[in-house]
């Protein structure tokens, strides 16, 4: 079947979208991962996520001796990699545009049954890797999508074999969606991280709460200042993480009463661009920039605590706004 | 190249809430909003897309005084658009105001001359008026293009209908019926979705002139929308044709001032001219307007530092 005449009229409201989006506030743009959730799953997909669990083993090799100073460095490239894995600068044209990262797919690594991309995607949970839409290289001119594979699960690609898992993470990054090469660092950090990723079958979701968020903008800063000096990829892609994750709490504190916390919210994220700006001299500015910005993370946490009922990490508050845009995103042709 | 465009009924249900995806994918902010305050633009500005489209309805709902007022203000963001043009002319004509159908008919064939239905319009305008001369005139450039078409081109039985249509008229025979071409989306609104979706797609494939065809088909049904803009544009520049190019990146930025896609491509034009200040610029703007960072200030930046380690 050709993929360009399967499930594509998807976007007529799409474009009626894109216009109702062009009159709307520059503030409030909505929430990204509607672009890709089907609605009747919205709901839940925005309210609560897996539970994770990550394992880790000091070495490769399952005989090598653990030393506590590898399982340190270990643990820092595992938490480097979730953040890249939730970052879609690593990824690259229509998806880097869209928001769409891996955890986009994959959320805490698990599958995403409520991922629904127009056109790309048949059943809910779907998704055609082998799509133009957002690849130069792999598009196969057949609509052909498959089930998105939970990653704690044993796959297609041995999670063991050395470099094998890179490898591949690297076509997915560069070939399946257009982006950047990403260099060794995040290559190791990504395959880190997916190879301590452990099923969580007894786990109950966990609420998708303002702290999720800002726990990983704290985790990025973090893991952005052990790294190297020299990782300026890395770093660069880490803080962007960083800044992603605000942009997610900023669409969730839309109320137009919630001023401040989105002013607060920004101011930080235009201070995370100057820390960006000045990744490459590591300079005592740079530390400076990343103390301060460490602090506004515990100053932003609290100010964002004492509203988030407000906010669209309140269920109840979600629930009505999808409604709402439901009504408004009705197509009229 | 046209692609199987049968469509699964059951896609509008399930896109009901999806927000704005081609904001952010294929645009980064579409329309975007945030138009500045200066006093120029003080005065109502409209969504040309938005407004298109609402004439679009109108027309179909027979509606063509209020297809006339979309029009018109979709115009007067997006004054160049050919299919904006055609269909305000299209709607005076259904009024039988042939004296104001007129203008925005000859700006439809002379922005667009491969429009063969405003040509049509407009020879049977010219006639209602009583200018046989320009009616003649119009008739033989359409004649002309269909004794170039032949046998085999892909708009022999338009221009024949067209031809047919006109001789008709000006031999004292009312046309029974003006109606919208199909290609304007009246009755096949949807495929245009599909038409834009497979552009893109063909555009990361390589495949530019299939692309330009089925973004020109998406264009009629969504007018002047700025993702459809920048996309031309951007297919237009990686054919070398960068004054086209140039000339659809700013089509876009006037109807969406801070599209995202708009502002990057055209950055890279200016880069790909030699004019690394110019993409500085861009870059400044885009920066600005993501204040949680994007892609399309990534790929800018990446440009220009390539452009100055080169």
């Amino acid at each position: 079947m050709d993929h360009r005449g399967t499930k594509l009229l998807t976007f007529a409201a799409l474009t009626l979208a894109v216009t109702a989006a062009s009159a709307a506030p520059k503030e409030n743009r909505g929430l990204s991962a509607l672009a890709w959730l089907e609605p009747r799953g919205a709901l839940q997909a925005l309210s609560n996520e897996p539970d994770r669990r990550l394992h880790v083993r000091s070495s490769e090799n399952p005989a090598a001796t653990d030393d506590p100073g590898s399982t340190k460095r270990r643990w820092q490239q595992i938490s480097a990699g979730e953040i890249l894995f939730h970052t879609p600068i690593l990824l690259g044209g229509q998806a880097a545009k869209a928001g769409i990262s891996c955890a986009s797919c994959h959320v805490n690594g698990r599958d995403n049954a409520h991922f629904q991309f127009p056109g790309v995607s048949h059943d809910p949970g779907t998704a055609d890797v082998t799509h133009s839409f957002f690849s130069s290289f792999r598009g196969d001119d057949h609509f052909n999508p498959v089930s998105i594979p939970d990653l704690t699960r044993p796959g297609k690609i041995s999670h063991e074999n050395p470099e094998e898992l890179e490898k591949f993470i690297r076509g997915l990054i560069v070939e399946e969606f257009d982006g950047q090469e990403p260099g060794n660092a995040a290559l190791t950090a990504l395959a880190a991280y997916v190879r301590a990723l452990r099923p969580c079958d007894g786990c109950s979701p966990r609420p998708l709460i303002m702290t999720t968020h800002l726990g990983r903008v704290k985790q990025a800063l973090s893991a952005a200042v052990q790294i190297e000096a020299s990782e300026q990829r890395l770093s660069h892609l880490l803080i962007g993480g960083a800044r992603t994750q605000l942009s997610l709490i900023h669409e969730r504190y839309a109320d137009k009463k919630l001023a401040r916390e989105r002013t607060a919210i920004t101011k930080l994220s235009v201070d995370l661009a100057t820390l960006q700006d000045n990744i490459g001299v590591r300079s005592a500015r740079y530390y400076q920039l990343h103390r301060k910005a460490t602090d506004q993370i515990q100053a932003l946490r609290k100010l964002l605590a004492d509203s988030e009922s407000r906010s669209l990490y309140n269920p109840e508050r979600l629930e009505a706004y999808l409604e709402k845009h439901a009504i408004r995103q009705r197509p009229t042709h | 190249m046209r692609r199987s465009l049968t469509l699964l009924a059951t896609g509008a249900a399930l896109s009901l809430s999806a927000i704005p995806f081609a904001v952010n994918a294929a645009g980064g902010g579409g329309g975007g909003g945030g138009f500045s305050g200066s006093p120029s633009q003080s005065a109502p500005r409209y969504d040309a897309s938005a407004e298109y489209q609402k004439g679009r309805t109108a027309l179909q709902a027979k509606d063509y005084k209020k297809a006339i007022k979309a029009f018109k203000r979709s115009l007067s963001v997006a004054s160049k658009n050919a299919n904006a043009q055609y269909l305000l002319g299209f709607s005076y004509m259904k009024l039988d105001n042939h004296k104001k159908a007129k203008k925005p008919l000859e700006k439809a064939v002379k922005l667009s001359p491969g429009l063969i239905d405003a040509h049509r319009d407009l020879a049977i305008t010219y006639h209602k008026l009583g200018n046989t001369e320009k009616a003649n005139s119009t008739l033989g450039k359409l004649t002309a293009k269909q004794n170039a078409c032949g046998d085999s081109c892909a708009e022999k039985a338009q221009l024949n209908a067209a031809v047919a249509a006109v001789q008709s008229t000006m031999g004292g025979n009312e046309q029974a019926s003006l109606q919208l071409p199909q290609s304007f989306g009246l009755v096949d609104g949807q495929t245009s979705d599909a038409v834009y979706l497979s552009a893109v797609s063909l555009i990361n494939e390589g495949q530019y002139e299939a692309a330009l065809l089925e973004l020109d088909e998406a264009g009629k049904t969504f007018g002047p929308h700025p993702d459809v803009l920048t996309y031309i544009g951007f297919a237009n520049r990686k054919m070398k044709r960068f004054d086209i190019a140039e000339e659809y990146y700013q089509r876009a930025l006037t109807v969406a001032p801070n599209h995202l896609g708009a502002i990057e491509y055209y950055g890279e034009l200016k880069i790909e001219r030699g004019d690394l200040a110019g993409a500085q610029q861009h870059l400044v703007r885009l920066e600005k307007l993501c204040a949680f960072g994007c892609y399309e200030a990534e790929e800018l930046r990446r440009w220009i530092t390539e452009a100055q380690s080169s």
